[in-house]
């Protein structure tokens, strides 16, 4: 059986015994009450998915998207070696047909970070010391160091994490997620994406939170830090909250004669979307309210309530996850660093640290990680080799396709573990290599979805987020 | 898996909590008209004769082709069941899959009927299972002699002969005889006619995507002649507006946009395109014409300027300006999406598997992709070229050009007067020159003797924003101790000795100042220029303190660019200090300082070389730059000239910079050579290819090397199997919604069967039999009983064909993004609709920030439009595929990246957002109170009455008028004693607020204005 139909029977049947079946009239309820949907309770969805293909870890996921790529090499991934090899070239038994970005044609000459590595937790994860707040959560989050990826630019790289394919036109994880599993909460949407502000770094396209040829309703809604905090929520000035009451109520019975009179389904599904959209008027601009929250909360988080940063954004994921949003997508820009990569990647870091791992602890604390999945990374990774002006203390980095890091924490991660290995210089991963549809599969698999059996036909084919490809990494799981 | 029994009786689905948010989607899921599928297996009789098309090729092409179809690199056990010589050949394993009338002999039937899993097909891993009818299917089918087809949408369609009906009086024109057909065999009952007024709004929204005006209603209802239903479709299709309708369908299927789409998504010029498909729709151009034109205009024999502006077409796809990218990645990237493109809007199919390897489930082979690709791979594009990316035209008016051409000549006058005062012999002129010369040394020795000392810096001082960085005053500002340490002990003076004036210097951190201090000597005083600049105008603030007294504050304002930034001094005698802040709002920045004409002045600084020479050492090129530069620069005459030829070059540039230009196709004149990319890889280049189609589809002519004339020739073929039913189905869906063939953009054998294969043939035979005239296809369907019938559900049609494909009623279809825009602007009378069309996009209301904040650093600014421009059609809406216009994006517009066939329909609560609170939704209620306050008569009945009339095309019924009035009552009251709520609500919007209307009555009528806008039935198409 089709999604589709999977969808159309567990939507329908939800629909009847939800909300009653006024104007559908009598539908085929025998095929339906054949599905034992409801026989497991825990792996029931509100999605095209009628249940879970096994027992889910995570129940949501929130993606702290580092845009710009960031590099693994000042960060998660020490190379002494690279260190050793400062300044000299780069051996071309490295790089010889290798794809390169901007250094194409230029010399290659290594560069080894200036920052020092440390273990940290009882895991001995090495971590650099622009992460000290992370470094406290080394027992938490499971280090992938040999993630790899097809793109070498920007747009194309985003698209491929964010779609499973670097061609334009597919649906996001969040956007699959939401047509799959639906939500846990029908005030607000699915999938929720947070940008941390300021008109500075790498464009961010609406296609990274697109719902590609998945109907619309699927795309990630942006909550704003300034101007409204979802587009058009407010009441034109001059219209006060009873006024729009009394428009709203006048509306219904409306709608409602003209249902009556057409039976048109889709009218009551207008009338629902009003009043759903008057509820969130309130429900969102409360939700989006971080002064509510405790002093030693914000401070813990380094956010600061009225300005977009970062920290708030990771403060407001964690409202979104009590409130049972399924996909949170937070971009932070800023870390393309081709120059000036040492000032320039300590000042990102002092952005993000603190509040990615005080949002770990936070969710931790609140008995909420242990069903929410927490991703941190970048797009790709960078090139052990210099880019831009190198001196004492000061030197930059290109795009790396072939190894980068990140980490995963909560839902179904085994916590405290470092995977995968690169070579001596960080260019090519040696062990445990993970594709990113491997990190996609493996996402999906936490959240109690087979990929391959999320699927959506569209132009004659079964599309899935993994596209043709997508193998677990059993060693980061529980 | 895919089982085609799986009827589902589902159209639609409102889901509460899918994607939180209630939702409504059209379904995917009825797959339904076949007589065979729909018994059950016990029922498939053994004298009922079975259709390969419709009853075996979708078991086959679902569960085994993807291991034995097309795909050579996949294929199992050397079988393939999607051709019929293999599928009945003797195999490796010497078994025959299919051997006719032989069940006993098919290894088909023994593997699929198999107990043991590990020998039963489809295998266990596959995740596809067969269902007992299927079996018997095929069993049956077998039996039967294992009968063979070819695809039928790879057949050309013959005319079918017209079914017979009973009810003989309900038919219009042959259309209805199909549906007809059909309806009674399953013994269901057309629909009554809809009445006038609906169809009247009904024909206005399909034609021309606007209501009907008051007048057309009155007159239609008036005009009790047989032909007025008919009339009417001429005159709308005789509308200006009709074209306009057609074009925002189309502009889906050619993913028109304004902007590149990839990476930057920087801006381009393609709306003469745009153009171009209004005139053709409003020219009632012939289908072959419109397809030869934009898929090969630029090759037809002396091609017009229009003819190429139609190939655009095929240069509406996303480009890239990334650095990094490899640009011949994205030169396939764009071929492969004209391919992709045309395959889809032509042939109903898609390609794109084949890119990587043979396709699995149709006929195509990646050879073959590759050899449709070469006709696409021939113009002289790099890969990452900006806008305009070559080829293309410049396409001025002929206002521009003649005022373009004046202007040249004016400067062109003028440049001959200077260079004849410039080469004059005058011996005044020459001693003036001498003094100045002197002088000039004597002046550039006003910089030399400073005593510059080296920079000192330091920083940065991190802040959370670059205004606050701006703001702040850290402690240098407060006083400079070079020994000071600040921030914990982070910050220390560096001195910089290595820092030379007139370079940049990389300053680090971000949203953060740095201090740079310098000490500056003179023996007296005197008067310099300082140059200076950080590195990125977009993105640095500066502050200066000379001697301690302020005397610049440059912030960064939102995103504007500063200019680079001279600045006259005056230095004291003895020692001066100067202080400069350096305050970085995002990513990297720097600084530059001179006290010279900084070296990207060449002019000068040539000047300044020749003039420490002696005389005799000037080279001639060093002589006459001074003398030009002394006399261009010292005459009152020259600086009125110079001062008018600066105002011409500035006019002529911004008229060049207003003529629009065109990206089009215009082969190069030698032969790109293609190869098979392997596994899609830009970079492994396989098997050379020249141009050609599928070989499952008909052959193009032998005798000579094909271009993409040939192609676009071969496309519009009368016997082409595709495109006739492709373009029809199109039609069809435009007006019911979903097409006949509900994948409307996939007709291969995974695409679903048409729910009236006959009507679909007879259809596509009319349309290309009849000379591919669009029109008439669309008349034909418009004036069928079948499109007649009244929208309303029926309840047995919701149990029996919920989804409407057997078309028992109406279309009742929610408006597409456009038109909802489009409707309540003309509802308002916002909207001209006399305006003519075409012209460049349009930027209507916008929330600030929307394209400025994703932007890459900035760089892509909103300029909102004003005055009409604000309330044109949505169809002229800037399309900016990064940051999509929210208004129509919320109501499903896609995002035009890819090409779209067909919209989903969704319904959220993000869309009464947009209709309740959008600013051109508010402007449109409050502009059309005044239009109801001022049009109908007093009475409060009167004035409902109007508002129904003009929204939707009727009168309110006594309840709905009680209703409104006890709205509006309750609004009014709202607003009594708030004047200021009353005053805000209608001054929203720029278009002029009519004063004399009552305050209150004016701005309860919005309310209820907005109420109607916001009506289920407004946002339809009954």
């Amino acid at each position: 059986m089709t999604f589709w139909k999977e969808n159309a029977l567990s939507m329908t049947r939800r629909h009847f015994f939800g909300r009653g079946a006024k104007g559908i009239g009598s539908l085929a309820l025998g095929s339906m009450l054949q599905k034992d949907l409801f026989s497991e309770p825990s792996k029931k969805t509100f999605g095209a998915l009628n249940a879970l293909h096994f027992a889910p870890k995570a129940k949501r996921v929130i993606y702290l998207f580092m845009s710009g790529a960031p590099s693994q090499l000042d960060l998660f991934d020490p190379k002494p070696k690279l260190v050793q090899m400062n300044g000299k070239p780069m051996p071309e038994s490295f790089t010889k047909g290798q794809r390169i970005a901007q250094l194409a044609g230029k010399k290659l000459v290594c560069v080894g970070s200036k920052f020092r590595f440390m273990k940290h937790g009882q895991s001995g994860a090495e971590l650099s010391e622009l992460l000290p707040h992370t470094a406290t959560i080394a027992d938490e989050i499971s280090l992938v160091r040999s993630v790899h990826t097809d793109a070498i630019n920007h747009d194309p790289a985003v698209t491929l994490i964010q779609t499973g394919g670097q061609q334009p036109g597919r649906p996001t994880m969040g956007a699959w997620l939401s047509y799959g599993l639906g939500s846990e909460n029908s005030q607000l949407p699915t999938f929720v994406v947070l940008t941390s502000g300021g008109g500075q770094g790498q464009p961010l396209l609406s296609r990274y939170w697109g719902s590609g040829f998945l109907p619309s309703s699927h795309q990630g809604v942006e909550f704003r830090s300034q101007g409204e905090p979802i587009l058009f929520v407010s009441n034109p000035e001059g219209v006060s909250q009873s006024s729009r009451r009394s428009l709203l109520d006048g509306l219904n019975d409306l709608n409602q004669l003209k249902l009556k009179e057409v039976g048109d389904p889709e009218i009551d599904a207008r009338i629902q979307s009003f009043e759903m959209a008057y509820r969130m008027q309130t429900s969102v601009p409360d939700l989006m309210d971080i002064r509510q929250e405790p002093k030693k909360v914000i401070e813990q988080y380094g956010a600061e309530p009225g300005s977009p940063s970062f920290a708030n954004n990771c403060l407001l994921a964690r409202r979104l996850v009590e409130r049972g949003v399924r996909f949170i997508q937070l971009y932070h820009r800023g870390w393309d660093h081709h120059n000036n990569l040492p000032s320039n990647i300590s000042l990102q870091c002092q952005q993000t640290d603190q509040a990615s791992a005080a949002l770990i602890k936070d969710l931790k604390q609140r008995g909420l990680l242990q069903d929410t999945l927490v991703i941190w990374g970048g797009e790709f990774g960078r090139t052990p080799m210099n880019q831009g002006d190198m001196t004492r203390g000061n030197y930059g980095r290109d795009h790396h396709m072939k190894s980068f890091a990140i980490w995963m924490a909560g839902g179904g991660i085994k916590p405290g573990v470092t995977i995968g290995t690169t070579d001596e210089l960080g260019y090519n991963p040696v062990q445990d290599t993970v594709h990113i549809n491997d990190l996609q599969a493996t996402m999906l698999h936490c959240l109690g979805v087979n990929h391959e059996k999320l699927t959506y036909r569209f132009q004659g084919r079964d599309f899935r987020l993994t596209d043709v490809g997508g193998k677990i990494i059993k060693k980061i799981l529980i | 898996m895919r089982q085609q029994d799986t009827k589902s009786n589902i159209s639609w689905v409102i889901g509460f909590g899918l994607g939180g948010l209630i939702t409504l989607i059209l379904l995917n899921s009825f797959t339904e008209t076949l007589t065979v599928t729909k018994l059950n297996a016990a029922e498939i009789s053994k004298n009922l004769a079975i259709n390969f098309n419709s009853d075996i090729r979708p078991i086959l092409a679902n569960n085994c082709y993807a291991c034995h179809g097309p795909d050579q690199e996949k294929r199992m056990a050397g079988l393939r069941l999607d051709n019929e010589k293999a599928a009945k050949s003797i195999l490796r394993s010497g078994h025959v899959a299919v051997a006719e009338k032989n069940i006993g002999k098919s290894s088909l039937i023994s593997r699929i009927t198999a107990k043991d899993d590990a020998i039963r097909m489809p295998p266990v891993y596959s995740g596809n299972q067969l269902t007992q009818k299927q079996i018997v299917l095929l069993t049956e089918w077998i039996r039967q002699g294992a009968n063979w087809e070819t695809h039928w949408a790879y057949l050309s369609p013959i005319k079918p002969s017209l079914p017979k009906i009973k009810n003989k009086n309900w038919i219009k024109n042959n259309i209805d005889n199909f549906v007809l057909a059909r309806l009674e065999e399953e013994g269901i009952k057309p629909s009554p006619k809809a009445d006038k007024r609906t169809l009247i709004r009904r024909l206005s929204f399909d034609l021309r995507g606007l209501p009907p005006t008051l007048l057309e209603v009155e007159t239609f209802l008036s005009d009790k002649s047989p032909e007025a239903y008919s009339n009417l479709i001429d005159q709308f299709m005789d509308s200006p507006l009709y074209g306009e309708r057609m074009t925002m369908h189309w502009l889906d299927l050619a993913r028109y946009a304004d902007s590149d789409g990839y990476h930057i998504d920087h801006p381009r010029s393609m709306w003469k395109y745009r153009d171009w498909v209004i005139d053709a729709f409003n020219n009632k151009k012939r289908f072959d014409e419109f397809t030869v034109e934009q898929i090969a205009g630029d090759l037809l024999i002396r091609p017009t300027i229009d003819q190429k502006i139609a190939t655009a077409f095929n240069r509406n796809g996303m480009t890239s300006t990334e650095g990094g990218a490899d640009a011949r990645e994205y030169l396939s990237k764009y071929v492969i999406d004209r391919v992709n493109t045309t395959a889809t809007v032509w042939l109903g199919s898609t390609v794109a598997c084949a890119e990587c390897h043979d396709h699995k489930f149709d006929p195509f082979t990646q050879e073959e992709f590759y050899q449709f690709y070469d006709f696409f791979h021939q113009i002289p594009e790099k890969g990452l070229d900006r806008d305009p990316a070559p080829p293309y035209m410049r396409l001025p008016s002929i206002e521009q050009s003649t005022k373009v051409n004046q202007l040249e000549t004016e400067i062109r006058d003028l440049e001959s007067q200077k260079k004849a005062f410039f080469e004059m012999t005058h011996d005044g002129l020459e001693d003036a020159q001498a003094l100045w010369e002197h002088k000039l040394i004597d002046r550039d020795k006003n910089t030399q003797g400073l005593e510059k000392q080296h920079w000192w810096t330091i920083g940065p001082f991190l802040s959370n924003s670059g205004d606050q960085a701006f703001h702040t005053a850290f402690p240098p500002e407060k006083e400079i101790s070079l020994s000071g340490i600040y921030e914990d002990g982070k910050l220390s003076w560096s001195e910089r000795p290595g820092w030379e004036d007139d370079k940049n210097h990389g300053l680090l951190g971000q949203k953060a100042a740095t201090y740079l201090y310098r000490k500056i000597l003179t023996k007296s005083s005197r008067e310099i220029t300082f140059f200076i600049g950080g590195n990125s105008p977009f993105s640095d603030g500066l502050k200066i303190w000379l001697n301690g007294k302020n005397i610049l504050n440059k912030p960064v304002k939102g995103c504007e660019p500063a200019e680079p930034l001279e600045l006259p001094v005056k230095l004291t005698a003895g020692l001066n200090q100067l202080l400069i802040k350096v305050v970085n709002y995002g990513g990297g920045y720097g600084f530059y300082f001179s006290t010279e004409i900084p070296q990207g002045n060449k002019k000068l600084k040539q000047v300044k070389v020749a003039l420490k020479k002696p005389l005799l050492e000037r080279s001639g090129a060093e002589k006459v730059a001074l003398r030009n530069y002394f006399r261009e620069n010292h005459f009152k005459r020259m600086k009125i000239l110079n001062k008018q030829l600066k105002k011409l070059r500035k006019d002529k540039d911004l008229i060049e910079k207003n003529i629009p230009t065109i990206r089009i196709m215009e082969d190069m004149d030698f032969q790109r050579p293609t190869h098979v990319l392997i596994r899609g890889d830009y970079r492994n280049l396989g098997k050379k290819v020249s141009a050609g189609v599928p070989q499952f589809l008909p052959a193009l002519p032998k005798e000579k090397k094909v271009n993409r004339l040939d192609l676009a020739k071969w496309l519009v073929d009368f016997n082409h199997p595709l495109v006739g039913r492709v373009t029809v189905n199109r039609l069809w869906q435009l007006y019911f919604g979903t097409g006949l063939v509900k994948t409307s953009n996939e007709f291969g054998t995974q695409g679903e069967l048409p729910s009236h294969p006959k009507l679909l043939d007879w259809l596509a035979r009319e349309f290309v039999d009849g000379g591919w005239n669009v029109q008439d296809i669309q008349k034909k369907i418009l004036t069928s009983a079948t499109y007649q019938q009244s929208s309303r559900y029926r309840s047995e049609l919701l149990e029996k064909d919920p989804e409407n494909r057997l078309l028992a009623k109406g279309p009742r279809l929610r408006l597409s993004a456009e038109m909802i825009r489009d409707n309540a602007l003309s509802i308002s009378g916002l909207l001209d609709r006399n305006r003519a069309t075409g012209g460049p996009s349009v930027f209507p209301y916008q929330p600030t920030g929307l394209w400025e904040n994703k932007a890459f650093y900035c760089r892509t600014l909103y300029e909102q439009s004003q005055g009409a421009d604000l309330y044109r059609r949505s169809l002229y809406t800037f399309w900016k595929r990064s940051v999509p216009n929210p208004v129509l994006m919320t109501f499903d517009a896609p995002d035009r990246e890819v090409c779209t066939v067909k919209r989903e329909r969704t319904v959220t609560p993000l869309q009464a957002f947009v209709t309740l609170n959008e600013i051109t939704y508010v402007e449109a209620s409050r502009v059309f109170a005044e239009r109801i306050l001022r049009k109908a008569g007093p009475t409060f009945n009167e004035r409902i009455q109007y508002a129904y009339q003009v929204a939707l095309a009727r009168l309110p019924s006594s309840t709905e008028q009680k209703i409104v009035r006890g709205t509006y009552q309750k609004i009014l009251k709202n607003y009594q004693g708030d004047r200021k709520m009353a005053l805000s609500l209608v001054n929203i919007g720029q278009s002029p607020r009519i004063e004399e209307l009552d305050l209150m009555q004016h701005a309860a009528w919005t309310g209820v204005a907005s109420m109607i806008l916001n009506l289920d039935e407004t946002m339809t198409k009954e």
